[in-house]
């Protein structure tokens, strides 16, 4: 062995490059101040080992990024871990970076004759943003995707070059593959290796030099090796086990695909340039333009920072230079601190807003991973037409854009906020359609129509109260339930409301609500056409007003009368039909009842798609979802289910 | 060590306490450096750690019919003289993240024996998987790249693939439609071994 280490080093003098590593003195002996600079290269270290194998599994283009990141971080054996660790790592290398260079500047290890080295620092902390800046953006989600459009779009300001600069970056005049492709380039082969270039350089100056030592007298002299470097990989053993309890614990965030269209109103840089993104906020300093506030107020700060050693020529210049960065971290501290309390603590309209845009972005983020493991996977498109075309994400914003104005969705939007004017709650104007179509909907109709429609009170149609219209019509619906519902309503007549019921949801066709129980939907139908009750008696019958061709027959059950046709009653077509004319003859076209506009013209056809579809329930849910969702439903409707159930005896 | 222990017991201390930390050192920084690497290369054996999903066990193209058969062709369109009919077999692919719809995956050899009985071969000629093609002139079934030969019954006549053509199992239903179970197997190998 030792003929063979011999012979090797008479070839290539590794020996003696070696010795120079490991036995550089270290006056005042080893101590744990002196580690930052290797936990940083450690990070490094861990960047590049991680970032090489995420490089095997990513795939730069719009349509495939976000999707080959989903799949690393949800199906390949440890993906989630090696993103982590690559996503922890990242801020850690940034967080040690500041310590660093704070260290630097307060024991004045940048000056003379270490002014080069400090240089090449600055280099080097640039090179470092540049990757976190790069690597924001390549997981191709809303956050990044907007977060790094700020940054494209500051650079875009600068000065003469601005444009030319930004058209560069992004590969185009705006976000594409190319802003992808270049990015990622920039991110895994051009930036590290120009850290790993600065890094040697750096090492080599920092070597020649030797340490700056804080206190020679601390202690004898130790060496590099082995004294120093135990505390070193001790330290570095503490910011990996930092990094791993983070991955673990919170792991990297993927938030829903890049999708132009759709507003992120929850983008924030990342949490180390909150504080210039809180600078900006600033009215005072929006006066002076964004160039002043982006480009030249950071970048005299970088100056400050390179001219320190040169100012530290002077008496007190070192002084000066401490002091500067002392206000300056504070300052940095304070926005950085502001930031988080306004986003995450402050009761404001603003704040709260933040947090509730937040939460909508992880709930578009979880919705599109469910789609993405359901049966139809990731499109060829990508993942961000699974969104688009989702009924359950988009139906719930056309409703509150289109018909939020006078329904309600079980008291609020469709989306889950309160329809405000004038931040006070507004009376709704029509019926809330939380459960439209369904069998509580038809009791609700048959039995208590007034509550249903109590809300067209507060309308008007041609001058008249749409209520009056609607609610006070002895000869309409109205007056029928008011005769008819206490009928309905005896305990002998249980088994003909659930027929009644049960006949008229299946109308509709709608899966969600299946199976229908053919023996009730059998009894419904005969007191449809025939009025067979089991105690009282109908003055008129459903078929006296309402025709109807029943699902699956050709023949209309009775001859067109005064009021709507109920061929698919609240099913996919019958609704699209009502929403694009409601004043149709087939509608409400016998009457004066109707009070809501035509979409036809107004609605386009896709949106109108989504909305109904998200109306009768026809979108994927998950097996798992499903069954928490059915049985806490079944909870809640505990008293009506065992109803039923003596119903079927 | 032993040029070291004949040293005074000061220095014997102190050389004791530097062995310790290069111990550690070598330890702790092996732990640091080793655990990226190894969560790492766990990660790049992805393909051989995980059973990936194939499109096809539920919620297959159009014209499946459970345990992987597919509809392919009908009884009525192979020609009664026994002429080998080429037929693509198209169904849903997983590739990693995406999902296609209805994909060519393949083509199989539809046959009616003499007897009424169908057959069905997969094209792909096991010595090396290129497509092998019909002769209608000797009715063989040759291989362009590397002239692998059978017969018609999926039987060698030469000696350069490894094993017959890979016969796959067919059903034919009431209406006269043609299933086939269609798999890919190993090439190469004189055994036939199933692809995933």
């Amino acid at each position: 062995m030792k003929k063979l280490l011999d012979w090797l080093d008479d070839r290539t003098g590794y020996r003696e490059v070696v010795n120079e590593a490991l036995f550089e003195s270290i006056p005042g002996g080893a101590r744990w101040r002196y580690v930052w600079g290797s936990t940083l290269v450690f990070t490094f270290f861990l960047q590049v080992i991680t970032g090489i194998f995420l490089w095997t599994a990513y795939a730069p283009s719009t349509q495939t990024a976000w999707e080959s990141v989903y799949y690393i971080q949800n199906q390949m054996t440890l993906g989630w871990l090696v993103r982590g660790i690559h996503h922890f790592a990242a801020q850690a290398m940034v967080v040690l970076l500041v310590i660093h260079l704070l260290q630097v500047i307060i024991d004045g290890a940048y000056k003379a004759p270490r002014e080069v080295n400090f240089w090449l620092g600055i280099v080097l902390m640039g090179i470092v943003l540049g990757l976190s800046l790069t690597g924001y953006l390549l997981p191709w989600d809303q956050k990044g995707y907007y977060a790094t459009k700020v940054a494209t779009n500051i650079m875009g300001v600068t000065p003469a070059v601005g444009t030319e600069v930004q058209q560069i970056v992004q590969g185009g005049s705006d976000y594409g593959h190319h802003t992808l492709t270049r990015f990622f380039a920039l991110h895994a082969g051009i930036l590290p290796g120009l850290l790993i270039a600065f890094l040697g350089l750096h090492i080599a100056v920092f070597r020649r030099h030797g340490i700056h030592a804080k206190d020679p007298s601390h202690a004898p002299e130790g060496m590099f090796w082995p004294d120093q470097i135990l505390k070193d990989a001790v330290a570095c053993l503490a910011v990996l086990a930092t990094v791993l309890l983070l991955s673990i614990y919170k792991g990297a965030e993927l938030s829903a695909p890049a999708d132009p269209s759709t507003p992120y109103d929850a983008a924030r840089p990342e949490w180390y340039f909150l504080f210039l993104f809180r600078f900006l906020k600033f009215e005072f300093i929006d006066k002076f333009g964004l160039a002043f506030g982006a480009i030249y107020i950071p970048g005299a700060l970088m100056l400050f920072l390179v001219l320190m050693p040169i100012v530290a020529l002077w008496r007190f210049g070192h002084k000066l230079n401490v002091a500067l960065t002392i206000v300056i971290t504070a300052g940095i501290l304070g926005l950085t601190g502001l930031a988080f309390y306004e986003d995450w603590f402050s009761e404001s309209e603003a704040s709260l807003k933040f947090r509730k845009d937040v939460a909508a972005a992880h709930h578009d983020a979880e919705r599109v991973k469910e789609l993405a493991e359901g049966p139809g996977g990731i499109p060829a498109t990508g993942a961000v037409s699974l969104l688009r075309n989702d009924p359950l994400t988009q139906g719930p914003k056309i409703f509150s854009k289109r018909c939020a104005s006078c329904h309600r969705y079980n008291g609020h939007d469709g989306t889950g906020e309160l329809v405000l004017v004038e931040g006070k709650e507004a009376a709704a104007t029509a019926a809330d359609l939380g459960n439209f179509g369904s069998r509580q909907w038809v009791e609700d109709i048959l039995v208590n129509y007034q509550e249903v429609f109590a809300p067209t009170r507060n309308s008007t149609k041609d001058g008249t109260n749409l209520g009056e219209i609607f609610l006070d019509d002895e000869y309409g619906m109205a007056g029928w339930v008011k005769e008819h519902k206490d009928i309905l309503l005896m305990p002998e007549n249980k088994q003909v409301l659930a027929g009644l019921k049960e006949f008229l949801v299946a109308q509709s066709g709608r899966a969600d609500f299946a199976p229908y129980d053919e023996k009730l939907v059998a009894v419904g139908r005969d007191v449809f056409e025939n009025g067979t009750l089991l105690k009282g008696e109908f003055s008129s019958n459903c078929l006296d007003c309402h025709d109807m061709k029943v699902r699956g027959e050709e023949e209309a059950l009775g001859a067109p009368g005064t009021a709507p046709v109920l061929t698919g009653y609240a099913g996919r077509d019958w609704l699209k039909s009502f929403i694009s004319n409601p004043a149709a003859e087939e509608h409400y076209g016998y009457g004066d009842k109707n009070a809501m506009p035509a979409f036809a013209d107004s609605l386009p056809e896709r949106e109108l798609e989504l909305l109904v579809r998200w109306m009768i329930g026809d979108y994927y849910v998950s097996e798992n979802k499903h069954q928490t969702d059915s049985e806490e439903a079944a909870e809640e409707s505990g008293e009506s289910e065992s109803g039923s159930e003596t119903e079927n005896e | 060590m032993n040029e070291q222990s004949q040293n005074k017991p000061a220095e014997e201390g102190v050389s004791r306490r530097n062995f310790i930390t290069k111990f550690w050192s070598v330890v702790i920084g092996g732990i640091v450096s080793l655990t990226p690497i190894v969560v790492g290369l766990t990660f790049f054996l992805d393909p051989i750690l995980r059973r990936r999903k194939v499109a096809g066990a539920t919620g297959d193209a159009a014209g499946s019919q459970g345990e992987g058969f597919l509809k392919v062709s009908s009884e009525a369109a192979l020609p009664a003289d026994g002429t080998p009919v080429f037929q693509q077999i198209r169904k849903n692919v997983i590739d990693a993240w995406n999902t296609y719809i209805d994909q060519p995956v393949g083509s199989v050899y539809l046959r009616k024996t003499k007897e009424g009985a169908i057959t069905a071969f997969n094209s792909e000629c096991p010595h090396l998987g290129c497509t092998v093609s019909y002769q209608e002139a000797n009715h063989q079934y040759k291989c362009p790249c590397h002239d692998s030969e059978f017969k018609l019954d999926g039987e060698r006549t030469n000696e350069i693939p490894p094993r017959p053509m890979d016969e796959l199992d067919v059903k034919v239903d009431e209406s006269g439609n043609i299933w086939v179970k269609f798999q890919s197997y190993k090439i190469g190998v004189s055994e036939q071994i199933p692809k995933n």
